[in-house]
């Protein structure tokens, strides 16, 4: 069987998809990344190895913050931005679609749609407040855990309004509220709310907002944020049922797409590179007064790619394979 | 006498013109460097609450400056357009008497440049300044505002402004231009002030960026004013800045030509003139039916959000002209 | 006849009512700003609007959906400061993008390239309607002085009322007495009564009894919209005052209508309202802030020299979020603060500003304050 793997590493969390030939998923594995990108994905391509047995790998292509890390550590054949990737597969889901709200760990974004293409989008850019780590932040200070969090915002009635346009302040201002004596339950129903309006505030301002609606990213999980966000629109969402790893299956769906156009071979590295040593390390440039962080990426001791330099000095050079011996030093 | 000139809200064609000028009265000028992450540390922690960052870049660089140099030279922007009612944003306006808040020696004169007589006043006070007379303050306005000239027009083909004034002041020519190479290639057109959009640090080298992804680029600086100047005509009244009535009336222009296939307005957080400049972007954007993205920079910007977006920008307009998105 | 409104500010509105009312026309008070004229604004502004413009943007919104207005007139201006271009946004927003359907009347000076004299002319003439010149004038002069007064009288009361709310203990009393006053003065058609309306609000304000000691004195310095419009400010000066603070504001309606209208207004005009020129202004903000950057700016700085100099214990700089001029300000007090060895509170509001970060931030401040008159005694 011919199959493909779509792979996004976030800063929070490490998706993988195995897909089918027709389009069928076969595996999807959801894990955090905690820091350590690379034994993320390591480790997710364990357990996608279990699910799929010794069928053939024809194509990987990545996303997420760490796209051209997994790129080099798995030898994908296609790199993508998260917004073409989620786009893709919310239109696999549901052909038409015309708004796409994504909320994830770290970043937001919106993703406006006609007749299948892509017309508009926008990520968060003033802070988290509008993302899922804020969600889990404020859950640990109440001392409830995230997945419980959707229960608790159904069960309000009258939902407590939170200021604030960063976490920091909308922190103070939930504590204040907590003090004041405000139930749990519309506490956290406010925070549900509270971050639905920002996120239509900040990230979906100024867009065409049209239905259907499709909700996706981790966050989609939370029952609260659902019901906030059709009160808010007043037309229902609908979640996929991969909304976790939707990302993930846009990219299993381009590279496909891609491996069947352009008819080429895979270069993945196969699953056998799970057994092997990866390694980051990273130096500050003394080149100009910048003092960039420069990272290489090994495999063993052999340097594979390097990155993180504002004026491209060292990534150029390693495209020559000029530094590669001083690289090597560094080691 | 050793002078000093802050980049930061300072831009290209008039940090030609000062050094020019300066170094023609027998001075030696200084120019600080581009921004780079020092200076940028230096102006955020001395730099205004609130403010945008470019102000707060222009308080980095003269901080690099003021143990290096004598003085600062910082005129006091207050016109550059033909009325002499069409001025700056505030914080040029305020930008000599915020140096003063933490250095003691600048030299700072009302400018209005709007006309060749508003300048040879401006010159010939700057002149009285520095003990020199009028003629020789003449000969040194002649070279300084041929120099600023060329540069000007090299802007217009599409070289970069640091380049193209290390150019016309002796070195070689630069290799990278953002002139049309391949007339296939998809148009994006960049509008921004320039201080945002040729700041590489703070733009993170956006211009070059999207040049090696694959497009061409056009900048309000490669347009003819006039152009510029007529789109402004389809706003009731104009707005009260030199620097925006560029970026809005470059936008509107682009906004009607058929051959653009996309526009990205850099903008910096808080900065004031660009909540009207964005909006009516926008507004004429949805008009004509043209994709438009906006990026937001500030001393926070991370690379990685900043190419996502531009990444799944570029994709978008690819796919609008009808190309595949792989 | 036209039904008029204009966005809020304070009680500027008592004014137009005066003007309006003269002219014939019908004035439709702007609805108080609340939770939801804020939301609104925000909805519809663009994201790094000014807050000033938000809220009024919110308030008109609010107006126009009531469907009572036709008619809607601002001022418009010459910058550089992003108030001037307001009326362009509103009628932008409003129109195109929430097709409401209104006459909007934008008053800008007649100034290139902003404006010109047949715009004014324009304006004056949607203004006479019907009426003969003759009795055009009478009832415009007739209405301009009746909301003079007004205005005059109202800020004193208001004047009046900031500094003796910081030395009662039951502030209720003192603003109930205000309350009324303004009611009557907005409702008065005479000069005279408005007068007798202010005689008695004052007397009775002053006569009652101070109940605390250890007031401290501090001044306002910033923005005009911020400062006069209390839901704005989260009303900062009514938690000065009931904390024991003293409170002498810098900037009111008509010393900005002083400021910025009657210089431009044509001889003999400008001789007879007694134009008094900027001179202090310019005089005390040197060397700090040696020119003009728009809106308040200056006028900040100078007025925190002139409130050192006569001896208050500090001054609190309000200012909206991102404002360009009172960034500037906000810049060089930092260098005022430092020189005159003088305490200087700058706040800033938009829609996010919480009320238990500025409680925080203000009782800090005059602890400060007080910890200084110890010192110093």
């Amino acid at each position: 069987m011919r199959v493909y793997l779509g792979i996004d590493i976030g800063s929070v969390s490490t998706k993988l998809v195995a897909m089918s030939d027709s389009y069928e998923v076969l595996s999807a594995v959801y894990l955090r990344t905690a820091g350590r990108p690379i034994a993320a994905l390591l480790e997710g391509l364990r357990m996608v190895e279990k699910d799929i047995g010794n069928a053939e790998v024809c194509g990987v292509g990545t996303t997420g913050s760490a796209r051209f890390l997994a790129s080099v550590v798995s030898g994908a054949d296609l790199v993508k931005n998260e917004i073409t990737a989620h786009a893709v597969a919310a239109i696999h889901e549901l052909p038409d679609v015309k708004t796409v709200f994504e909320i994830g760990g770290q970043d937001s974004k919106i993703i406006i749609i006609r007749e299948g293409v892509v017309v508009d989008f926008a990520m968060n850019t003033i802070c988290a407040a509008g993302t899922g780590s804020f969600l889990d932040h404020q859950a640990q200070r109440l001392g409830i855990e995230i997945e419980r969090f959707g229960e608790y915002a159904l069960k309000s009635k009258n939902p407590v309004r939170i200021a604030g346009r960063c976490t920091v302040f909308a922190e103070s201002d939930m504590i204040h509220k907590q003090q004041m004596g405000y139930s749990i339950e519309d506490i956290i129903a406010g925070l549900c709310e509270a971050l639905v309006r920002n996120y239509l505030a900040n990230v979906a301002k100024g867009k065409d907002l049209k239905p259907p609606y499709v909700f996706q990213g981790g966050v989609a999980a939370n029952l609260g944020i659902r019901k906030a966000f059709e009160k808010e629109i007043g037309f229902p969402v609908y979640v996929p049922k991969y909304f976790h790893v939707m990302g993930a299956l846009g990219m299993a769906i381009l590279v496909k797409r891609y491996v069947e156009e352009e008819g080429i071979k895979t270069s993945f590295r196969g699953f056998r590179i799970v057994e092997d040593r990866f390694t980051s390390k990273s130096f500050e440039c003394s080149h100009c007064p910048n003092g960039c962080e420069v990272v290489v990426i090994y495999r063993g001791s052999e340097p594979l790619a390097c990155w993180g330099d504002r004026c491209g000095r060292w990534q150029d050079k390693f495209g020559r394979g000029s530094v590669v011996g001083e690289l090597k030093e560094v080691a | 006498m050793k002078f000093g000139i802050p980049r930061g809200l300072y831009y290209e064609p008039l940090l030609t013109e000062w050094k020019v000028f300066l170094e023609d009265l027998g001075h030696s000028v200084e120019i600080s460097p581009p921004t780079n992450k020092l200076i940028l540390d230096e102006g955020v922690k001395e730099g205004v609450n609130e403010a945008c960052i470019s102000l707060k870049l222009s308080i980095g660089h003269a901080m690099y400056l003021k143990d290096r140099v004598d003085c600062i030279f910082a005129p006091r922007l207050m016109n550059m357009d033909k009325y002499k009612r069409i001025t700056l944003c505030p914080k040029f306006r305020g930008l000599p008497d915020l140096f003063r808040v933490f250095i003691p020696n600048v030299l700072s004169l009302n400018a209005y440049l709007g006309s060749f007589e508003r300048r040879l006043s401006f010159y010939s006070k700057v002149g009285r300044e520095l003990r020199v007379g009028f003629l020789r303050v003449l000969r040194a306005y002649r070279r300084a505002r041929l120099a600023s000239k060329k540069v000007k027009e090299l802007q217009r083909d599409g070289f970069l402004p640091d380049e193209a004034r290390a150019w016309v002041l002796g070195g070689s020519e630069p290799s990278f231009t953002l002139k049309r190479k391949d007339e296939a290639l998809p148009i994006i057109a960049v509008v921004g002030y320039p201080y945002i959009i040729y700041d590489d640090y703070v733009s993170h080298s956006l211009l070059k960026k999207l040049v090696n992804m694959g497009f061409n680029v056009v900048t309000p600086e490669m347009m003819d004013d006039k152009e510029i100047e007529e789109a402004l005509r389809y706003l009731w009244k104009p707005l009260f800045w030199s620097q925006s009535n560029k970026v809005v009336g470059a936008a509107f222009k682009l906004l009607r030509k058929p051959e653009i296939d996309g526009m990205i307005h850099v903008s910096s957080f808080s900065c004031g003139t660009d909540a009207w400049v964005g909006s009516l972007i926008e507004l004429e954007a949805k008009k004509f039916e043209k994709p438009l993205m906006r990026i937001v920079v500030d001393e926070h910007t991370a690379e990685a959000g900043l190419v996502t977006r531009l990444e799944a920008f570029t994709d978008l307009v690819r796919w609008r002209k009808g190309r595949a998105v792989i | 006849m036209r039904r008029i409104t204009l966005p809020r500010m304070g009680y500027s509105y008592i004014g137009f009512r005066a003007v309006f009312d003269a002219l014939g026309h019908e004035f439709v008070e702007p609805p108080p700003i609340t939770k939801r004229t804020i939301d609104l604004g925000v909805k519809y502004a663009p994201e790094f609007a000014c807050f000033p413009f938000k809220i009024t943007l919110g308030s008109l919104i609010e107006a126009l959906s009531t469907g009572k207005v036709d008619t809607i007139i601002t001022a418009g201006g010459i910058g550089p400061c992003r108030y001037g271009f307001y009326g362009v946004m509103y009628e932008k927003i409003l129109k195109e993008e929430l097709g409401f359907d209104f006459d909007f009347i934008l008053l800008d000076p007649p100034i290139k390239p902003y404006g010109n004299m047949k715009k004014v002319w324009d304006i004056v003439l949607k203004w006479k309607g019907e009426l003969s010149w003759r009795e055009f004038i009478l009832r415009l002069t007739k209405g301009f002085k009746l909301a003079w007064r007004k205005l005059k009288k109202v800020e004193d009361l208001e004047a009046l009322i900031l500094k003796k709310r910081a030395w009662v203990k039951d502030i209720s009393k003192v603003e109930d007495l205000f309350n009324e006053a303004i009611r009557k003065i907005n409702l008065s058609m005479d000069l005279d009564e408005v007068d007798a309306i202010y005689k008695e609000a004052k007397d009775s304000i002053e006569a009652i009894p101070d109940d605390r000691g250890d007031v401290l004195k501090v001044g306002i310095v910033g923005e005009i919209y911020t400062i006069l419009e209390p839901f704005s400010n989260l009303n900062t000066e009514r938690l000065l005052n009931e904390r024991g603070v003293e409170i002498e504001r810098s900037v009111w309606t008509t010393e900005f209508i002083e400021y910025n209208v009657f210089p431009g207004l044509p001889f003999p005009l400008k001789q007879m309202v007694g134009w008094k020129g900027k001179d202090d202004i310019v005089k005390y903000s040197k060397p700090f802030l040696n020119e003009f950057v728009g809106g308040h700016g200056r006028e900040s700085v100078a007025h925190t020299v002139m409130f050192k100099e006569r001896g208050f214990d500090g001054v609190v700089h309000i200012l909206p979020f991102s404002c360009m001029p009172e960034v500037v300000a906000r810049g060089i007090l930092e260098r005022v603060g430092r020189e005159l060895d003088f305490p200087i509170l700058s706040l800033s509001f938009d829609e996010f500003t919480g009320e238990a970060g500025l409680i925080t931030r203000i009782e800090a401040f005059i602890d400060l304050l007080r910890m200084r008159r110890r010192m110093a005694a």
